[in-house]
């Protein structure tokens, strides 16, 4: 007779007391099953939802540290040091990276025109007031700087390349003035492919303002010929926030972003840069007061807005970790899993008290088994003793005992995973509509909206709502679930027999039998 | 020719610089064939000297010599495993288990030859100790206290050994199941060659076995 065969045997006619071990690890092993299904319904929603939200990433300033370092010169601002932005040769070796998958910096203005007509959509143009007036032949259009020449955006798919062509090297290399603009602007203005647009630079005098109009007296203008290489289209009608409850104000934001998505041209960074600089320039002369002290220094940097699109939103954060040491002070990496924790909140919450739950049932499992085990081993005193007086190896005696165990712990975490699960199911449902009604009373105006009405170009913000997450989110009989549930119960119970183990090594077979 | 021996075997508690010994120098031999009984008094040491020769403790000074061999050098485990049979007072049987499953636990620790069918061997074996075997196949809980002796005594023979050692074998029976348990010991000994040594405190069970070993004051004296 094995000692398996012994431990079988003790478990089948003392059944009583294996019922009991059972129960308990029923009990423990559904907290344990529990909060492990939480745990990795959390994770898939994360993965899931940061694969959503795309693998972009940008540098830019780091907000928090550039306020404490304001702060601490603020009674004495000439003495702060100067922000060094990171220069396009450190944006080249970034970019270089094997995670990156391609990459864009982008300069940025705003310009105006005599004779292209701002893109307006009909829904604003049937609004009363809602037109920009003056200012939008002043500013009606985005300038948005290209590097890249075969434009990030058409290649991400998120803008369609509908006539035309994109850049050559040699143009961005120029700054040659050439354009892509949107397909719309290109039909409301009926412009065509290889078309000359004149656009303009209005130097304002905000000294002299009209009292009627409340406009600023224009002082000079720089006009720029552009042809037009290309036309393109949004790929999807850009996405609005939902279930806000607000169908008119989604009409108007809707109506806005496609206002903004058809008056952007892309244009090569080198002609944004002499775009700005000429107008600086321009400004100076136009407003000699405003801008004393300024001298050609201010060219020498340009600010950009870089861009990485990864190749796996998994790469993320190890693109993050290798980035940060190559920037300058004050810069930082900003990611589009950064968005994660803020439209996550409600599941977050969750998975913060599932893992305090799989912390505190690890730990009362491993005591309150290894008291209970104590316990039917000091009944069975004798028992082990007579083993151990026919000459049986501690280690034999020992086996048996763990074996014991093992089997019913067994048994009861295979239950577990299919409880446990349905006790994750319903409290976790439970919590996270506890949490989105908590974070709804704390920020009504975020609950179900996005985080920005991002365009085509925001690569760095989301659509996507704390609906969409808690969407995702659910609890599912996964393999990993599975295997993670068991080495978890299964170690738990190994580290409950090691109390056990050490009371039966250290029994005397004499004291107890004689 | 001796099967177990004792040398200068000595057992004492220390009591702050004093001792107080309980085996001091004790010189036995026992031979196969033989049926022993230690007899002395309550406290005089005879189950420690029981615990000794059973390897279930161990003496602070001297040797026990198993066919000339160090127990020590054996290994006690080994020793009890492959060497001796134990029968206690309260007979220590596994509750849970039936009379035949007790047999067999001892039959799967020792690592001495056995037959092949070991079931069976276990039957025949409480067959010939008084054990039928419908009582054979019945929880050892349900046997009475005689039953249970006959059994712990089939299992501390079906290991195949030559030793077997008895503390107090009929302590919780009464008078007939205690000649009837004695009648079993003498048989072992003298019709299979056994040596049995058996602790007693009762001079009617020391006075029917074949040498009595008195022990008092720590010493073990030949009783005749």
């Amino acid at each position: 007779m094995s000692f398996l065969k012994r431990a079988w045997l003790s478990i089948t006619r003392r059944t009583g007391k294996s019922l009991l071990l059972l129960l308990i690890v029923l009990i423990l092993g559904n907290a344990i099953a529990g909060a492990i299904s939480i745990q990795q319904a959390s994770a898939n929603v994360e993965k899931k939802i940061k694969s959503d939200m795309g693998a972009a990433a940008t540098i830019r300033l780091d907000y928090e540290e550039y306020e404490k370092l304001w702060q601490q010169y603020q009674d004495n601002p000439e003495s702060m040091p100067t922000i060094n932005p990171p220069t396009p040769e450190l944006m080249q070796t970034i970019g270089s990276s094997p995670y990156v998958k391609y990459y864009d910096y982008s300069t940025s203005n705003e310009a105006g025109s005599e004779t292209v007509e701002k893109f307006t959509p009909q829904f604003l143009q049937e609004q009363q007031g809602m037109g920009g007036g003056d200012w939008d032949k002043y500013y009606a259009f985005s300038l948005r700087g290209v590097q890249y020449h075969k434009v990030l955006s058409i290649e991400e798919g998120r803008l369609n390349l509908v006539g035309g062509r994109v850049f050559t090297e040699e143009e961005i290399t120029q700054g040659a003035s050439v354009a892509i603009i949107s397909k719309k602007l290109a039909d409301a203005n009926q412009i065509n492919l290889n078309d000359t647009i004149v656009l303009s630079s209005f130097i304002m005098d905000y000294e002299n303002v009209d009292a009627n109009t409340g406009m600023p007296a224009v002082v000079n203008q720089l006009d720029y010929p552009i042809k037009v290489i290309g036309f393109v289209e949004p790929n999807t009608a850009p996405k609005t926030p939902n279930q806000s409850g607000n169908r008119e104000g989604d009409k108007y934001t809707e109506a806005f972003m496609e206002q903004q998505t058809a008056n952007t041209m892309y244009l090569p960074n080198g002609f944004i840069i002499n775009f700005n600089k000429q107008q600086l320039l321009a400004s100076m002369e136009a407003n000699p007061k405003e801008y004393e002290g300024v001298d050609e220094s201010a060219f020498k940097q340009t600010w950009y807005e870089p861009v990485y699109i990864l190749n796996d939103p998994g790469d993320l954060e190890r693109f993050k970790e290798e980035t940060t040491p190559l920037l300058p002070e004050l810069y930082m990496v900003a990611t589009t899993a950064d968005n994660y924790k803020d439209i996550a909140a409600p599941v977050e919450q969750t998975t913060k008290m599932a893992n305090y739950i799989l912390i505190v049932a690890v730990i009362a499992s491993i005591l309150i088994v290894t008291l209970v085990v104590l316990l039917f081993l000091r009944d069975r005193k004798h028992e082990l003793g007579v083993y151990l007086s026919l000459g049986e190896k501690k280690g034999k005696v020992v086996s048996q005992i763990v074996a014991e165990v093992l089997i019913i712990a067994l048994l009861g975490i295979t239950l577990s995973v299919f409880t446990g699960n349905l006790v994750a199911s319903g409290l976790s449902s439970s919590m996270i509509q506890a949490q989105m009604e908590k974070e709804a009373q704390n920020n009504p105006w975020e609950r179900g909206m996005s985080m920005s009405m991002n365009n085509v170009d925001d690569y760095m913000s989301t659509n996507l709502t704390m609906q969409d997450v808690v969407s995702a989110y659910e609890i599912r009989l996964t393999p990993t679930y599975i295997l993670v549930f068991f080495l978890v119960s299964l170690g738990t119970i190994a580290l409950s027999t090691l109390v056990p183990m050490i009371y039966i090594v250290r029994l005397n077979p004499r004291k107890i039998l004689m | 020719m001796s099967i177990l021996e004792t040398k200068n075997l000595t057992y004492y508690y220390q009591d702050g610089e004093s001792r107080r010994y309980i085996l001091n120098d004790v010189d036995v031999t026992f031979e196969k064939g033989k049926f022993y009984t230690i007899w002395g008094q309550s406290g005089s040491g005879k189950t420690t000297f029981l615990a000794m020769i059973s390897a279930l403790d161990v003496p602070q000074e001297g040797q026990i010599l198993f066919n000339g061999a160090d127990i020590k050098q054996i290994g006690y485990e080994k020793y009890r495993r492959n060497r001796i049979g134990i029968i206690f007072q309260s007979y220590n049987l596994i509750p849970y288990l039936s009379a035949v499953e007790n047999v067999l636990v001892a039959m799967s620790i020792t690592e001495n030859p056995l037959p092949e069918k070991e079931k069976e061997v276990a039957y025949n074996l409480l067959d010939y100790i008084g054990i039928s075997r419908s009582k054979a196949d019945r929880s050892v809980t349900k046997l009475s206290g005689g039953e249970q002796q006959r059994v712990a005594i089939a299992r501390a023979l079906s290991t195949n050994v030559e030793i077997i050692l008895a503390d107090e074998p009929t302590g919780n029976l009464d008078e007939a199941m205690e000649q009837e348990i004695v009648d079993i010991f003498k048989k072992l000994a003298h019709e299979h060659d056994k040596c049995v040594v058996v602790v007693t405190h009762s001079k009617e069970i020391a006075e029917q076995s074949d040498v009595i070993l008195h022990l008092h004051k720590g010493a073990i004296r030949l009783y005749e």
